[in-house]
């Protein structure tokens, strides 16, 4: 018994938390990250790495749902928590049956982009994924890693903004979180510490400067990004989605960038976001690229939910 | 099978110096998390061929090992090495695709297509980088490679075939920006649904596949043993240290690369190149 | 090495027999796989290390890119459904049957020569010399031919193919 108890202990001082966030929970989230960061723990990709899951703000109930579904499938010993209970993670020990839910993948077929009669498997993206905008899901058909349709659906919104006059700390968010999609962690932690600091009222001037520098000089995520998720003045004209949207993903990017630099600067003009419009762009943009591609589209657009309300 | 042992604790390295770089907890307070953990499956997993997913994996990784060469002496005393190399790293394709595959779950499965891709874009080049430097020294045999480069390496006079064989030893290990089948954009990918001691197998043999990789580059490409002062076996260590290292640091550089792009840049430019280079060198060692 | 040998056969016909018996496709083509394996073993422990290692690396291979199209143009993506692997039952059985008829008597009826000379000091180069010997240069020009024609192909189907004017331009 002694050994595995001290082993238990051993690997208790470091969980690695399944961190899950409602439309309202921005804050909290942040927060987490903060504390993760300053205890040297790590984040998980999926529920089934820990049996530690944080719930950042105050989700519906459909939301509420998904994240059940989440919990129920996740190992143990396990701990479910608040956002500010990272000290306080007390595993719940006791054995369980797996639920065993005969939930079969659906199947079927239909034609591909060659006209091959080819499956189709539905899968949902998100609400329950990290770095994923809090709340949004996208019902995906894909053939392969291909999506051939997409419809998006706000599975929980409102809450009101966190980001009202922190414009420079929102993009910075953004650009951590499209980071870590893109598979570059170093970069997107910096980008997080950057974020941080701006939020306490730190000065982050030159190592902002160095970042900017790191992330457009980057020639394989300039290779990785460029001519995907091309968004058409045209088509950004008919959703109500600003000007600046229109492009890739490098060029959202690049916007991004300089719109932190102009923010900073005091330069930045304040002009609401639509983000429902945002959403309502995504299924046209994702239709036709890989799951890959999908992930960089909606993390260069990153919606932010809690601005919309109910009624729509 | 002092060599063998010496690859582990040299995954063992390598996983600590990845924690160190990336600030988070080290190896073996992720590996007591993971022994305490339940372990899970999801719902109609196809269970015996992910289990043989997640073993087989280190196990490849050991297998290959028992042909590195520290100094002049592997633990396997094999004259076609480099081939048995080759086959025991393309044992991971069928270990990732079952572990993918087997858990049941679209995103998993989606990792473990991803790392086919991705053997089919580096696997042709890298064969090129390892013939090449087998033709220079006109041997199959890892130890006879490494003792044939007197004092010029391969690695300095064949630099485009030591370049494409440290990008495809980062590929073999789905490391860094080759990580796409565990791409954290599909959650963790092939590796997805893996809980408890299976993802620990899984993930020590992730690390033992890059060490194996890390190591056999030195007498492939940096004259074995050679170097002055030190015994030969020290030196090879020492070599596989700082190439190891070098991968792992990667991870830090670059995003990931997706095989949409990176296929077309290994079969167009990577190709030709090391096949260029392969004449090259055979015309200077026909000569 | 009897033994082994022994069981490494059998294995092989056991894991070639469950191609048959398992009901995913998933299953059927490790099955096969681990038949490959074994008939590679079985050359390794004949001595011919080169053989036997390359049958291990392009089985792998080659079981795995044909796990990819299987499961590509089938109706069930991750064997949602358990399905037959059998078609055709009766002219399979009769074709198999004959097949391994006209093998053992081949193997029966030929007078096998005696053994001359030992084993050569490096069976991978004479390998090489038996098969290719004064055609290596047109081996090799064609083999490259082979390669760049493969390639050639792929590049341009994909260009204006499946994945379109992609934007990596």
């Amino acid at each position: 018994m002694g050994v595995r108890e001290r082993v238990r202990e051993f690997a208790e001082r470091s969980p690695r938390p399944f961190v899950v966030s409602a439309a309202d929970g921005t804050g909290d989230r942040l927060a987490v990250e903060a504390g993760l960061r300053a205890r040297r723990w790590r984040p998980a990709l999926s529920p089934a790495e820990t049996g530690v899951l944080v719930v950042c703000g105050r989700p519906g109930a459909a939301l509420a749902e998904a994240i059940d579904v989440v919990w129920s499938a996740m190992p143990g010993p396990r701990a479910r928590i608040r956002p500010d209970a990272l000290d306080e993670i007390e595993p719940d020990r006791t054995r369980r049956d797996a639920g065993s839910s005969d939930d079969v993948g659906m199947a079927d077929r239909a034609d591909d982009r060659d006209g091959l009669r080819l499956d189709v498997l539905h899968v949902p993206l998100g609400p329950v994924l990290p770095d994923w905008p809090a709340g949004l899901r996208l019902d995906l058909a894909l053939q392969g890693d291909v999506v051939q349709s997409a419809e998006a659906v706000m599975v929980d919104t409102g809450g009101g903004s966190f980001w009202t006059g922190r414009e420079a700390a929102r993009r910075l968010d953004g650009v951590a979180r499209l980071l870590r999609v893109a598979g570059w962690d170093g970069a997107a932690r910096r980008a997080a510490v950057l974020r941080d600091d701006l939020l306490d009222g730190r000065q982050v001037g030159s190592r902002l400067e160095a970042f900017e520098r790191t992330i457009r000089r980057s020639r394989p995520l300039r290779w990785m990004t460029k001519g995907v998720g091309v968004l058409t003045p045209e088509a950004a004209e008919r959703h109500g989605v600003p000007a600046r949207y229109v492009g890739d993903v490098a060029d959202r990017l690049d916007g991004w960038l300089r719109r932190i630099r102009l923010e900073l600067d005091g330069a930045g003009t304040p002009d609401g976001d639509r983000d429902e419009a945002l959403v309502s762009v995504l299924p046209g943009l994702v239709t036709g690229a890989d799951l890959a591609q999908a992930r960089l589209i909606v993390a260069s657009l990153d919606p932010d939910l809690a601005v919309v309300t109910a009624d729509g | 099978m002092v060599e063998v042992l010496l690859l582990g604790a040299l995954a063992v390295a390598a996983a600590s110096l990845d924690a160190a770089l990336d600030g988070g907890p080290g190896p073996f307070r992720q590996a007591a998390r993971l022994l305490v953990m339940e372990r899970r499956m999801t719902p109609r997993a196809d269970r015996p061929l992910t289990r043989i997913g997640v073993v087989s994996l280190p196990v490849a990784a050991a297998l290959a090992a028992l042909v590195v060469p520290f100094g002049g002496h592997a633990a396997l005393d094999s004259r076609v090495g480099v081939v048995w190399f080759n086959a025991m790293e393309v044992v991971a394709w069928g270990s990732v695709w079952l572990a993918g595959w087997g858990v049941n779950s679209a995103f998993a499965l989606v990792g473990g297509y991803r790392f086919i891709a991705q053997g089919l874009a580096y696997e042709l080049p890298h064969m090129f980088a390892l013939m090449t430097a087998a033709l220079a020294a006109h041997s199959l045999d890892l130890r006879v490679i490494g003792a044939a480069q007197g004092g010029l390496w391969f690695g300095v006079w064949m630099p485009v075939a030591f370049a494409v064989y440290l990008l495809s030893a980062l590929a073999m290990a789905f490391w860094g920006p080759f990580g796409a089948p565990l791409g954290a954009d599909i959650a963790g990918g092939a590796a997805l649904e893996l809980s408890g001691p299976d993802r620990l197998v899984f993930l020590a043999g992730r690390y033992g596949l890059l060490a194996v990789a890390s190591a056999v580059a030195v007498p492939l490409f940096l004259g074995g043993g050679d170097g002055p002062l030190l015994p030969a076996w020290l030196w090879s260590a020492v070599k596989a240290c700082a190439v190891l290292a070098l991968l792992v640091w990667t991870r830090r550089w670059s995003p990931v690369l997706r095989m949409d792009r990176f296929v077309q840049a290994a079969w167009t430019v990577l190709i030709p190149a090391v096949l260029l280079q392969m004449l090259v060198v055979a015309v200077v060692v026909v000569d | 090495m009897t033994v082994l040998f022994w069981v490494l056969a059998v294995a092989a016909v056991a894991s070639g027999a469950a191609v048959f018996a398992v009901g995913s496709m998933a299953r059927a083509t490790f099955a096969l796989l681990a038949s490959f394996l074994c008939v590679g073993g079985e050359l390794l422990l004949a001595g011919l290390h080169y053989l036997g290692v390359l049958v291990v690396l392009m089985m792998i291979m080659e079981m795995l890119v044909m796990a990819v199209f299987m499961v590509m143009y089938m109706m069930n993506p991750a064997g949602l459904m358990p399905m037959s692997m059998v078609h055709n039952r009766r002219g399979a059985l009769a074709v198999a049957g004959g097949t391994f008829a006209v093998l053992v008597a081949g193997i029966v009826a030929i007078p096998w020569p005696a053994r001359r000379g030992g084993p050569p000091h490096d069976p991978a180069f004479a390998l090489g010399q038996a098969i290719m010997g004064p055609k290596m240069l047109v081996m090799m020009v064609i083999g490259i031919a082979i390669l760049a024609t493969m390639i050639a192909t792929v590049v341009l189907a994909t260009r204006t193919g499946r994945y379109g004017e992609d934007g990596a331009r």
